[in-house]
């Protein structure tokens, strides 16, 4: 047992939150989300450039090499600040699915340089009908393949340069899992941002009849389909640290303001029912972070991780939204002024609660491995 | 970051876990006794107890320039884990109880005269900290230590004092300074539980088992008595009680009855489907699964802090108070899935009724859980000691 995190761990931590700071205005997070690109570019550069956005990538990809929990304290901080970056599906699940494919490198080259933008178009399984994000189906045509449909709910999309589209339904086939790696200026593809809670400029992208050439699908071979699904563990792990950084940030605000604020003559941290509120939240927050680098050292040495991972994103999930809940019942009246930073971190953690699968759809995950 | 135990760990882990399938195999109609919180007689837990010392596993990890199996905290976990899995009477052995005071301030012939006994066995204490009048607070203790002699005269009232009908030695609190803040005038005793003037009196507890009030009326004793220095009990109490258990009885405790649960919702059918098929079922099932791996990993994260030299009584706090209402949840949701199937009640080790689900266990679970969040520091207390302590939020005015 070792729960100490690595000389390099704090080391990252420490870098981002130096390359952040003064990065987060609570005042023109409404403005600075409203438009495109959405986020930062500079900064996003400076965190590819630095090497700090492509820890956990393996130096001959062209990521700065370490593993993946050192890629967790990155975003972590990163949500902490709190800063958006299109990291989660334009870095953690583009780049996992583009190395797991273990096709044709320089799309991942690529991407871990900042040469190109990668969004994932991520198909869920067919058997939900009539929600948007479910119905982009590929066909095979003379060259190459055609695809048809929207794919929903896609972060920073509209800003892309490549739009990465995965068709889980169509793995395992003779053909393996097709990969389409998609121009965003393609004729067919049309976005429509979604006014989602958590700024990250999602988009409906619609694909009506594009055409994708043979040199830009990626067909795994065999029709094992091991490298997806370590994919989206990655994936969903990260989506899970970027909310323990959330939660954490947002206890801590909650912290700081509960010893300076008085009332009745006295901090209100000195009172027992603001004080097991927060008890109850450091609780939270210690269990929502061990949950997520169990399940990454469990991913990182290449240990089963399905069961880990979906249980650590439904506990980190509910975790995490309690205790920015609970920072803003702490941090009263003035904590719901947009000027202040408390609701960042709240609407954070509420936009990603569904990424890549609810707390339901984990929690069924967990039942299948318990019950049948 | 790695949570597993270390290979020689989960070696120990193995061994103690086919010790107890070995001791365990319990004739119920023999060795059940609902009078005690094992809910097994007292020569049944005696037999269990020598063997497990026999065998090396009591005081594992206490220090072995004292006699101690010298190993890190992480294999009295691992043991903690196993027996409380395995509804084992080893639990509030003398190792769990009063070893930590000992330990850190026993003298050299109090150290010698009881740490062996602990580790084989051969002996039983209770606690008798708290008193009618003063539950979480030291400061209202009112049972005094009198000068008497070269030694002291107890007089006053101990409650709530789990085996005390079974130990042969109390650790108890009393005042030996009056007129100063309690902080400066409590001292800690070890007391002979045959000594004159001291009378117990077993009272029920809502699960049947009892617990013991012990009466003082000057019960003299000598000046070796005293454990730890002279008006320092309350710093040596505090310590005693920080880091007492850190959870991982608890975790056991959840994981047999987890274990139970989900194999009466696979066996059982009901209206033609598995209620392992049932989608509410299948939601808090592994709600509760997932909740429990958050409990062991905050038993596992106090076991390294402890182990890696730092501070653990925040990380004691957190887990207990996560562990002791996760077993509450449990007992609930059992409660509510079995139905009224599940409110009927069976003794543990006890002869059970045929109208019963899950060996009766959920119905006894539902009463017993009540005190988790109460013994050992309430929740309340330990709360506001992660406060305190591990965010730094100020004291409440006086």
């Amino acid at each position: 047992m070792d729960l100490s995190l690595s000389t390099r761990q704090v080391a990252l931590a420490e870098t981002v939150r130096v390359l952040c700071e003064g990065r987060s205005d609570p005042g023109s997070w409404e403005s600075v989300t409203s438009q495109e690109p959405g986020y930062d570019r500079a900064l996003w550069s400076e965190l590819l450039r630095s090497g700090l956005a492509t820890a956990g990538f393996s130096e001959g990809v062209g990521g700065s090499g370490g593993d993946l929990s050192d890629l967790a304290v990155v975003i972590e901080g990163l949500a902490r600040v709190p800063v958006p970056t299109p990291i989660l599906n334009g870095l953690v699940l583009s780049g996992q699915l583009l190395a797991g494919s273990g096709q044709d490198r320089s799309w991942l080259a690529d991407l871990l340089a900042g040469r190109r933008r990668f969004a994932t178009c991520m198909v869920e399984p067919a058997e939900e009908p009539g929600r948007p994000g479910l119905s982009a189906t590929p066909a095979r045509v003379a060259g190459g393949w055609t695809l048809e449909g929207i794919v929903g709910f896609v972060p920073y999309a509209a800003s892309a340069d490549e739009l990465l589209v995965v068709v889980p339904g169509a793995t395992g086939g003779e053909e393996g899992a097709p990969l389409f790696v998609v121009e965003a200026d393609t004729n067919g593809v049309t976005m429509e941002v979604v006014p989602t809670v958590g700024g990250d400029r999602r988009c409906h992208v619609r694909f009506s009849s594009v055409v994708v050439p043979a040199s830009r699908v990626l067909t795994p071979t065999s029709g094992s389909t091991g490298w997806l699904f370590r994919a989206l563990d990655v994936a969903r792990v990260m989506v899970a640290a970027d909310m323990v950084g959330a939660a954490a940030a947002s206890l801590d605000h909650a912290t700081a303001w509960a010893k300076s604020r008085e009332q009745f003559a006295t901090p209100i941290g000195s009172f027992q029912a603001i004080q097991h509120r927060l008890a109850d939240s450091l609780i939270d927050v210690t269990a929502a972070r061990d949950a997520v680098y169990d399940a990454l050292g469990r991913l990182d040495r290449h240990e089963p991780g399905g069961v880990a991972v979906a249980a650590a994103k439904a506990f980190v999930t509910d975790a995490c939204r309690r205790v920015t809940a609970s920072a803003h019942q702490v941090c009263g009246g003035e904590g719901i002024y947009a000027d202040q930073p408390v609701h960042l971190w709240h609407r954070r953690v509420a936009s990603l609660a569904p990424e890549l699968g609810t707390v339901r759809t984990d929690r069924e995950a967990v039942a299948a491995a318990l019950l049948d | 970051m790695d949570f597993r135990f270390a290979p020689e760990v989960e070696a120990f882990r193995h061994e103690v876990r086919s010790f107890l399938d070995e001791v365990m195999a319990v004739d119920a109609a023999t060795c059940g006794d609902d009078g005690d919180l094992t809910g097994l007689n007292e020569d049944f837990e005696a037999s269990v107890l020598r063997q497990a010392g026999s065998r090396g596993f009591l005081g594992v990890s206490l220090p072995a320039e004292l006699g101690g199996g010298g190993r890190p905290s992480a294999f009295q976990a691992a043991f903690n884990l196993e027996v409380a899995t395995a509804d084992a009477p080893l639990i509030d052995t003398a190792v769990t109880l009063t070893a930590q005071p000992l330990v850190a301030w026993g003298s050299p012939e109090q150290q010698a005269y009881f740490l062996p006994k602990f580790m084989s066995g051969e002996l039983l204490t209770c606690i008798a900290y708290s008193e009618p009048g003063a539950g979480s607070d030291l400061g209202a203790l009112a049972m005094v230590a009198e000068p008497d002699g070269d030694g002291f005269a107890l007089s006053g009232v101990k409650s709530l004092v789990t085996g005390s009908h079974k130990a042969q030695w109390c650790c108890t609190i009393a005042r030996t300074t009056p007129d100063v803040p309690a902080k400066n005038g409590l001292s800690m005793f070890l007391v002979d539980m045959r000594s004159e003037g001291l009378t117990l009196r077993r009272r029920r507890t809502m699960n049947h088992w009892t617990l013991g009030e012990l009466v003082f009326d000057r019960v003299r004793v000598g000046p070796d008595a005293l454990l730890g220095r002279r008006d320092n009990g309350w710093r040596q109490l505090g310590a005693a009680v920080a880091t007492e258990g850190g959870g991982m009885f608890h975790v056991g405790m959840a994981r047999h009855v987890l274990d139970v649960l989900i194999a009466y919702v696979r066996d059982t059918v009901e209206g033609g489907q598995r209620l392992a098929d049932d989608p509410v079922v299948r939601d808090r099932i592994a709600e509760l699964w997932i909740e429990l791996e958050v409990a062991e990993r905050l038993a596992r994260r106090f076991v390294w802090t402890v182990d890696s030299g730092q501070d653990g009584t925040v990380a004691a706090s957190m887990a207990k108070v996560y562990a002791t209402e996760l077993l509450q949840r449990l007992a609930r949701t059992a409660t509510d899935i079995a139905g009224m199937q599940g409110s009927v009640y069976r003794p543990l080790f006890g002869s059970g009724s045929s109208a019963s689900v899950g060996d009766g266990r959920f119905a006894w679970e539902y009463l017993e859980r009540v005190h988790g969040s109460l013994g050992g520091g309430t929740n309340e207390v330990k709360r506001t000691i992660i406060a305190r302590a591990g965010l730094a939020l100020p004291r409440e005015k006086a």
